[in-house]
């Protein structure tokens, strides 16, 4: 493993660690949060924008794509631990 | 003077900025067409009584009496000058003989001095001729002589008369077309600014939705498995849902209102449901591929809510319920 500096914090690249991503839809497509589990600034602003994606009634799911079934979960809460995270407005029957 | 003018025309128009001798323009509609009969607009036919006798004649420039362009020449054939000096009339044919040349406006003092002699030599004086200085008027017959003739005298003086008359008429009107001119090409920037304005603001458009749609695109494939990224370039993807369901999302479709139907193990078509994420966010659209990506982890997440919240068509049975379904080919 090899170690790289980031704003004055030494972190331990593993190649385990996976970006974790908020995904929040927008008229230019989607806005992406990336964090860090390790960086409280980096958590606290995806939170924050999770906090504003679910006032606005969306969906937030959970995406898990390393199992073989890729599995889906429905969250209602923030987990940094997560590692995709995409918001869905709610459905509605056409 | 007389009651009836001639030509009403005499005078160019500063309303509608019709030139001598050609009717007004109506602009009381958007058409174009022009005032009927010897109606004008009524600063022109104020100038033309100003005129006073020149505009009661007629204006053709080939009859006696015309009012005649600095560099037309003809020959005519008509009855003899009418002048009278006392009531300060204008003369028009310089000639004792029943045929005259009327020459360019330069010279046609000498044509009436030479036409209207009577055996005597007539002059005009340094004088006179300085009146006419800038006019355009050049004399050729200019002798220095103590005495003035009456008649030529009133002649010099009625045409340096027209001729500022021309010129302050030419000039209103030349300014009066210069100033349509400008507010006409003023108008027609303004709206070719709008509509490249336009245009630009369409294309920009256009292109933040292309790129929009290409970024939902990519967030879709990041959620399918490799095989669903192939379905999706044939424009139908495959998902099961939670609960087991066998669901097509048709791209194909370009929508996201009924582009989702459910099939069965053997393929049969078991009905079509309309339901999609709400595709406005804060009062803007969401591309196509977002609404795609919605459906596909509803589908997956909660099948049941999908089921439920939905609005089912064409819903029918399997029409082969007694064929066995086949495992998959390892």
């Amino acid at each position: 493993m090899s170690t790289i500096t980031r704003e004055n914090q030494m972190y331990t690249e593993d190649p385990k660690d996976e970006q974790h991503m908020l995904s929040v839809p927008d008229e230019t497509g989607d806005v992406r949060h990336m964090w860090d589990p390790r960086n409280k600034a980096e958590v606290a602003v995806a939170k924050a924008a999770f906090d504003e994606a679910k006032r606005k009634g969306m969906t937030a799911y959970a995406v898990d794509n390393e199992t073989g079934e890729r599995t889906r979960t429905v969250i209602t809460e923030f987990d940094k631990k997560l590692g995709k995270i995409v918001m869905v407005p709610a459905l509605a029957g056409g | 003077m007389p009651s009836r003018i001639a030509n009403v025309w005499a005078a160019p128009c500063e309303e509608c900025g019709a030139q001598a001798n050609a009717p007004c323009q109506d602009l009381r509609t958007g058409l174009r067409r022009q005032l009927f009969g010897r109606r004008t607009h009524r600063s022109r036919a104020r100038a033309v009584k100003a005129m006073g006798s020149v505009a009661n004649q007629p204006q053709d420039h080939l009859r006696p009496g015309g009012y005649i362009k600095p560099d037309m020449v003809a020959t005519l054939t008509g009855p003899t000058g009418q002048y009278n000096p006392p009531t300060g009339g204008w003369i028009n044919i310089m000639s004792t003989s029943n045929t005259s040349t009327i020459t360019i406006r330069d010279n046609i003092w000498q044509g009436w001095v030479v036409g209207n002699t009577t055996g005597t030599s007539t002059f005009i004086t340094d004088q006179q001729l300085m009146r006419f200085e800038g006019s355009g008027i050049t004399w050729n017959q200019v002798q220095p002589y103590p005495y003035i003739n009456v008649t030529q005298e009133q002649v010099a003086q009625r045409w340096h008369v027209l001729h500022e008359n021309m010129v302050q008429a030419s000039a209103a009107a030349g300014e009066a077309a210069r100033r349509m001119a400008d507010q006409a090409q003023t108008v027609r920037e303004q709206l070719a600014r709008e509509r490249l304005a336009r245009q630009q603001r369409e294309e920009q458009l256009i292109e933040q939705r292309l790129m929009a749609h290409g970024r939902g695109l990519e967030l879709l494939d990041m959620l399918l498995t490799e095989e669903q990224q192939e379905q999706r370039h044939t424009g139908q993807i495959r998902v099961t849902g939670s609960d087991g369901g066998r669901f097509v999302i048709d791209i194909g479709y370009r929508s996201v209102h009924g582009n989702v139907f459910e099939e069965d193990a053997h393929g049969c078509f078991l009905g079509r449901i309309c339901v999609a994420p709400q595709m406005r966010v804060d009062g803007r659209a969401l591309p196509l591929s977002d609404g795609w990506v919605g459906q596909l982890l509803a589908i997956q997440a909660n099948e049941a809510e999908f089921r439920r919240v939905g609005n089912w068509s064409s819903v029918r049975r399997c029409q082969h319920p007694d064929v066995p379904i086949l495992d998959r080919a390892a």
